[in-house]
């Protein structure tokens, strides 16, 4: 039984596997990735999960509608959400948090800064 | 080594740490009290000096400057044992640096080899073309951090480069380029991928032209080439990773695409533009 369910929305395989490879670095995590906004949608109001990783730019349905979305539902509304983005991608980024994404994290990513903040989200010890 | 291990490790270090710092205002309190009682001692042995005095005064006199110096011998030999422990605690200090350090050192590499695992293994997911395709633009864009790119596929019948795929800028604003022309060109012709130095007094890419250019080879053979035209604005410049990426690039990638331009029944092969019509030129044939 893991102690934390992690969801990452990225419909890139390759952002996916390096956010997983991080991650999977915590004992004691469990991993379930989607690759569109629909596709994360459904896992996360099908399942439980402690923190999800969302991707702005994505196919079917992006991660700003995706937060609106998780946000609107009073069920997540206190999940922890990071979004991925690019620097330049501040507008979208801004967006993001005031539709309530926690943090951000920009490309290309780095596993020491994904652990920090799946961390610090999760309320783990650093 | 675990994440757990590290942090009890670190743990571990800090009370340490903590345990030295201690020892260390110990020592120095002892260092102040020595100096103390050596200035009471020569203020005792002038004010004996001074007042001679009778044969028991004398005895007197005598037992306690004994005493004293019993006493200052002992803090002499404790203020000894004390600068060696205050060495260690240097020593100690000086591990701990070099074990961060090292641990910071791992920590790099470790995420350096996890970039390159996760490049090569999606280069050969696929022998869709334009999932190879796909898969080079990702690595570009994620893993390099480049803002502005275009990948070219050699067209042999032509002789030239064309562009296939890109990021920050249409398609069509990237020019085909006959090889052994530009810069882009005289790299796959060269067929030796050039990164343009930004060190001071190092050569600075010309205004529109590529800061780096990758010629993607399999087998001797030009495929294509990958142009760098602009990187992310948080990547201050290139780093080693970025340069092990570049020459994992250049021979997977190409070994990508040329698989997946062999495989007969990959559906896409006419529309992937790495795929169509081009054959491969060989390496220097320029």
């Amino acid at each position: 039984m893991a102690d934390h369910r992690i969801l990452i929305v990225e419909d890139s395989p390759t952002m996916r596997q390096l956010l997983v490879f991080a991650l999977k670095r915590m004992k004691g995590v469990q991993i379930v990735e989607a690759q569109d906004g629909m596709d994360g949608l459904r896992k996360v109001t099908g399942d439980h999960f402690d923190l999800v990783f969302v991707d702005i730019n994505m196919p079917v349905m992006d991660g700003l509608k995706l937060i609106s979305l998780i946000r609107s539902d009073e069920t997540l509304a206190e999940m922890p959400i990071c979004v991925i983005t690019t620097e330049g991608a501040k507008d979208d980024r801004e967006r993001a948090i005031a539709l309530g994404a926690n943090e951000y994290l920009t490309k290309p990513i780095q596993a020491n800064r994904v652990l920090s903040i799946a961390r610090d989200l999760l309320k783990l010890p650093a | 080594m675990g994440d757990a291990e590290i942090a009890d490790d670190r743990a571990e270090a800090e009370e340490l740490l903590a345990l030295f710092a201690r020892g260390t205002e110990l020592t120095l309190a002892l260092l102040d009290e020595t100096a103390r009682l050596r200035r009471r001692l020569v203020e005792v042995s002038a004010a004996a000096d001074a007042a001679g005095g009778g044969e028991c005064e004398a005895d007197e006199h005598g037992a306690e400057q004994s005493a004293l110096r019993d006493w200052i011998a002992k803090i002499d030999e404790l203020s000894a044992e004390n600068r060696e422990l205050l060495e260690e605690l240097r020593a100690a200090e000086s591990r701990n640096q070099a074990w961060a350090a090292r641990h910071a050192e791992i920590e790099e590499r470790h995420n350096d080899l996890a970039n390159l695992y996760v490049a090569s293994y999606q280069l050969h997911a696929s022998f869709e073309p334009s999932e190879v395709i796909a898969a080079i633009s990702e690595i570009v864009i994620n893993l390099i951090g480049a803002e502005v790119f275009a990948l070219y596929s050699y067209d042999a019948p032509s002789g030239r480069l064309i562009p296939v795929a890109c990021e920050g800028r249409p398609l069509d604003s990237f020019p085909v380029i006959p090889v052994g022309t530009g810069l882009v060109g005289s790299v796959v012709a060269d067929g030796t991928t050039y990164v343009a130095s930004r060190a001071p007094g190092g050569e600075v890419p010309k205004e529109g032209e590529p800061f780096a250019v990758i010629p993607l080879y399999a087998r001797g053979q030009a495929l294509g080439a990958i142009a760098l035209y602009k990187l992310f604005d948080q990547k201050a410049g290139l780093s080693e990773l970025d340069r092990q990426l570049f020459g994992l690039l250049e021979s997977h990638a190409a070994a990508a695409l040329l698989s997946s331009r062999l495989m007969p029944d990959s559906p896409s092969r006419a529309g992937a533009g790495a795929g169509t019509g081009s054959g491969p030129m060989d390496r220097n044939s320029n």
